[in-house]
C-alpha cells in the first residue's frame, strides 16, 4: 500500500511536469504578441521590446520554461534596477495585465470555485443517487419512466440556460431573492449558503441527471447478479439486500466518475461562475483569455490539471477501500 | 421498451420481408436488424425526423430568410424604439414580434431574431458535426492502431490518451482561444472562419481520447478472432486488416459514439460563444445570442428564451436519438 502510494505520487509528479511543459509551450511558444496588446495605440517597437523584456518573453522558450520551473521551486525576481519585482516561491509569475502575482490571483479566486463545486457536488450526489436507486427499484413503473424522461431533458439543458432561467424567474420576475454575490464562508456561513444556492442548483442540475441515469443502470445490473439472489435466499431483509449488497457494488463505478467530475470543476466552474458573476477560477480564465494574460492562463490551466490528476489518484485509493476485490500493488 | 420491440421484430418481420425473391431463411446484417428495430421505436423516429428537419432548416436558412424578406445582419431601425434605448417596438413581452419579424428583433440593433436563429444553427451545427468527425477519425485510427499493434505503439498511444484526459478541456479551450485565433490570423485565416476552424479542430481534438479508448478495447478483443487471423495468414498487411477487416466491425460503436457526442459538442460550442470566446457577433450562434440576451432579460425575456429553447430542443432530440441508437446497436449497453 505504502509503496503503491509512493509510486503513484512519483507518477503524478512526472505527469505534472509534462503537463506544465506542454501548457507552457502552448501559450508561450506561439507568437501572440501580448506585449503589443498591452501597450495599445501609439506603441513603438522600443516600448514593445522593453515590455517583452519585462515580461520575460524575449528569451528562447526553453530558457523561459527553465526559469518558470525554477521560480516555482525557489522563487525569482523580475525586472532590473529600481523596478525589481520579487516573487517568492512558489512563483507563478506576474499578471501581464495587472502586475499582481498570479499566485495571489489564484488564491483569491479559488475559495469561490471551491464553494460552488463542493456544494453542488453534495447536492447532485444526494439527488442523483437517490433518484437513481428509486428509479431502478421501480423499474418500468410510471415513476421510472417519468424520471428517465426528466433526466434526459435535464441533461439536454445547457447549464448557462438553466442558470439564466433561475435568475430570470427567481430574481428578476418574482423577486424571491436578490442577485447572488459571493460572501466568504468564514464571514457569514448563512449568507454564504444563501448566495450560493442558485449556483449550486444550476451546477447540480446537469450532473444530478447524469448520476441518476448512471446509478439506475448500475443498480439494475447489480440487482441481477447471483449474489443478490443468494442474499435474498439466505433470508436477508430486502432493505439489507438493497443497501448493503446492491447499492455498495453499484456505487463503486460512480466513485470514479464523481472524483473526475469534481476534479474537473475545482479548476473552474466556468459557466456557472460566469452566469452569476462570481469571480472564481473559471471567470479568471475567461477574463485573462481576452487580455492574453499568459502567466495567469498557464497558472490556472496547470492547477486545474493538477486537480484532475490528484482526484484521479485519490479515487484509486478510495476504490481500494470500497471494493474488497481491488488490491493495490 | 426497445428490447420488446426488438424481440417481436425478429419473429414478425422475417416472413414479411423475405417473401418474394428470396425464399427461406436469410441472414441479415447488423445494420438491417438495427434499422428494423429503430423503425419501430417511435421516439427514435420522431427524433430522427426532428433532426433532419433542423438540419434542413439550417441548410436552407438563406432561402427561408429570403422568402421572409429578412437578413441576419441588417439593422431594422424601424423595429426598435430609439426613445427607449433601442428596445424592440411592441410585441408580447417587449419582444418586437410582428408580421415582419416572426420571432422579434434583437434589442439594441433591431436585427431579426429568426434570421439570426437560422443562421446561428448553421454555425453551431457545422462546428459540432465537424468536430465530431475530427474526434471520430483520430479516435478510430489511433485507437485501432493501439489495440491492433499492441506493444510500444499501444503504450505510447495509451499514455497520450491519459495525458490528454488530464487536461481541463473547457478551461484550456477558453484559454487557448486568443492565442490560436491570433495564430490563424497570421496564417491567413482571420475572423469568423478562423474562430470556427479553431473550435472544430480543438473541440474535436480534446474529444478523441474518450473514443480512442473504446475502439482500442474493441480491437483488442477483435484481433484475436479467426477472421483476422485468416486475413493475416493470407498475407494481408496492417492497413488491410485495420480498414477492411476491423473497421466494418466498429461501425456500430462509431455511430453510437457520434450520435451521443454531437449534442455535447453543440453544448460546448454554445458555452464558449456564450462566454464570448467562441464565435463572436456579428456572426450569430445560439451561444452568443444567449450571452447577449442576458443584459435584456428584464425588458425582453423572450430574446433569452428563444435561443435557449432552440438549443435545448436540438440537444434533446440528438440525445434521444443517440440513446435509441445505443439501445439498438449495442446489446450490452445499459438500458
Amino acid at each position: 500500500m505504502f509503496r503503491y502510494i509512493i509510486r503513484r505520487l512519483i507518477g503524478v509528479l512526472i505527469l505534472m511536469v509534462v503537463i506544465s511543459f506542454i501548457t507552457f509551450l502552448l501559450f508561450f511558444a506561439i507568437p501572440s504578441n501580448p506585449a503589443a496588446l498591452s501597450c495599445g495605440k501609439g506603441c513603438t517597437p522600443t516600448v514593445i521590446k522593453a515590455t517583452e523584456h519585462k515580461m520575460g518573453i524575449d528569451e528562447p522558450i526553453l530558457v523561459q520554461y527553465g526559469k518558470y520551473m525554477k521560480g516555482l521551486v525557489t522563487g525569482r525576481t523580475f525586472g532590473e534596477g529600481t523596478a525589481v519585482n520579487k516573487c517568492p516561491a512558489p512563483c507563478l509569475g506576474f499578471s501581464f495585465k495587472t502586475d499582481q502575482p498570479v499566485l495571489g490571483m489564484i488564491t483569491d479566486a479559488f475559495p469561490i470555485t471551491l464553494s460552488i463545486s463542493i456544494g453542488a457536488f453534495v447536492l447532485w450526489i444526494f439527488f442523483g443517487i437517490s433518484t437513481g436507486v428509486i428509479s431502478a427499484l421501480k423499474k418500468g413503473t410510471i415513476i421510472d419512466r417519468v424520471t428517465m424522461f426528466v433526466t434526459l431533458a435535464t441533461v439536454s439543458l445547457p447549464s448557462f440556460f438553466t442558470g439564466l432561467m433561475l435568475l430570470y424567474f427567481i430574481v428578476i420576475k418574482y423577486g424571491l431573492m436578490t442577485f447572488p454575490s459571493y460572501v466568504g464562508f468564514l464571514d457569514n456561513p448563512y449568507d454564504w449558503a444563501k448566495n450560493l444556492l442558485l449556483p449550486w442548483i444550476t451546477l447540480a442540475f446537469l450532473f444530478a441527471a447524469l448520476y441518476t441515469r448512471l446509478t439506475r443502470a448500475n443498480m439494475l445490473e447489480t440487482m441481477g447478479e447471483d449474489y443478490i439472489r443468494t442474499a435474498r435466499a439466505k433470508g436477508l431483509s430486502e432493505r439489507k439486500v438493497i443497501f448493503k449488497h446492491g447499492l455498495r457494488a453499484a456505487l463503486t463505478p460512480i466513485v470514479t466518475i464523481a472524483g473526475l467530475d469534481l476534479g474537473g470543476l475545482l479548476g473552474g466552474a466556468v459557466i456557472t461562475e460566469s452566469v452569476f458573476n462570481f469571480n472564481g477560477l473559471g471567470r479568471l480564465v475567461v477574463r485573462s483569455s481576452t487580455d492574453l494574460d499568459l502567466p495567469v492562463l498557464v497558472g490556472v490551466t496547470v492547477l486545474a490539471a493538477f486537480f484532475i490528476v490528484m482526484l484521479n489518484f485519490l479515487v484509486d485509493l478510495l476504490y481500494a477501500a470500497i471494493d474488497p476485490r481491488v488490491r493495490l500493488v | 421498451m426497445t428490447m420488446s420491440a426488438g424481440d417481436t421484430l425478429t419473429q414478425d418481420h422475417a416472413p414479411v420481408e423475405d417473401v418474394g425473391a428470396h425464399k427461406g431463411i436469410e441472414g441479415r446484417s447488423l445494420g438491417q436488424i438495427a434499422w428494423f428495430r429503430l423503425k419501430h421505436d417511435k421516439i427514435a423516429m420522431l427524433s430522427m425526423f426532428m433532426i433532419i428537419l433542423i438540419l434542413l432548416l439550417a441548410i436552407l436558412a438563406p432561402l427561408i430568410t429570403k422568402v421572409l424578406g429578412v437578413d441576419p445582419t441588417t439593422f431594422y431601425r424601424a423595429a426598435v424604439d430609439p426613445d427607449k434605448g433601442f428596445l424592440p417596438k411592441g410585441g408580447p413581452l417587449g419582444s418586437g414580434i410582428s408580421g415582419d419579424h416572426l420571432l422579434g428583433v434583437e434589442p439594441g440593433t433591431g436585427r431579426d431574431t429568426l434570421a439570426r436563429l437560422l443562421y446561428g444553427a448553421r454555425i453551431s451545427l457545422l462546428i459540432a458535426l465537424s468536430a465530431t468527425v475530427v474526434s471520430v477519425v483520430i479516435g478510430t485510427i489511433l485507437g485501432a492502431l493501439a489495440g491492433y499493434l499492441g506493444g510500444k505503439m499501444d503504450a505510447f498511444i495509451s499514455r497520450l490518451m491519459d495525458l490528454l484526459l488530464a487536461f481541463p478541456q473547457l478551461i484550456l479551450l477558453i484559454a487557448m482561444t486568443p492565442v490560436f485565433v491570433t495564430l490563424l490570423d497570421q496564417l491567413g485565416v482571420p475572423g469568423t472562419p478562423g474562430r470556427v476552424l479553431y473550435l472544430i479542430v480543438f473541440i474535436g481534438f480534446f474529444g478523441w481520447p474518450y473514443f480512442g479508448r473504446i475502439i482500442r478495447g474493441q480491437v483488442l478483443s477483435l484481433r484475436e478472432r479467426e477472421f483476422v487471423e485468416a486475413a493475416r495468414s493470407l498475407g494481408a498487411g496492417t492497413g488491410h486488416v485495420l480498414f477492411r477487416q476491423l473497421l466494418p466491425n466498429l461501425w456500430a460503436s462509431i455511430l453510437v459514439f457520434s450520435s451521443l457526442i454531437i449534442p455535447t459538442y453543440i453544448g460546448t460550442e454554445a458555452a464558449l460563444s456564450f462566454l464570448g470566446v467562441g464565435v463572436v457577433p456579428p456572426t450569430p450562434t445560439w451561444g452568443n445570442m444567449l450571452g447577449d440576451s442576458v443584459r435584456y432579460a428584464r425588458v425582453d425575456p423572450l430574446y433569452l428564451f428563444i435561443p435557449g429553447l432552440a438549443l435545448f430542443t436540438v440537444v434533446l432530440f440528438f440525445n434521444l436519438f443517440g440513446d435509441a441508437l445505443r439501445d439498438v446497436l449495442d446489446p450490452r449497453g445499459s438500458r
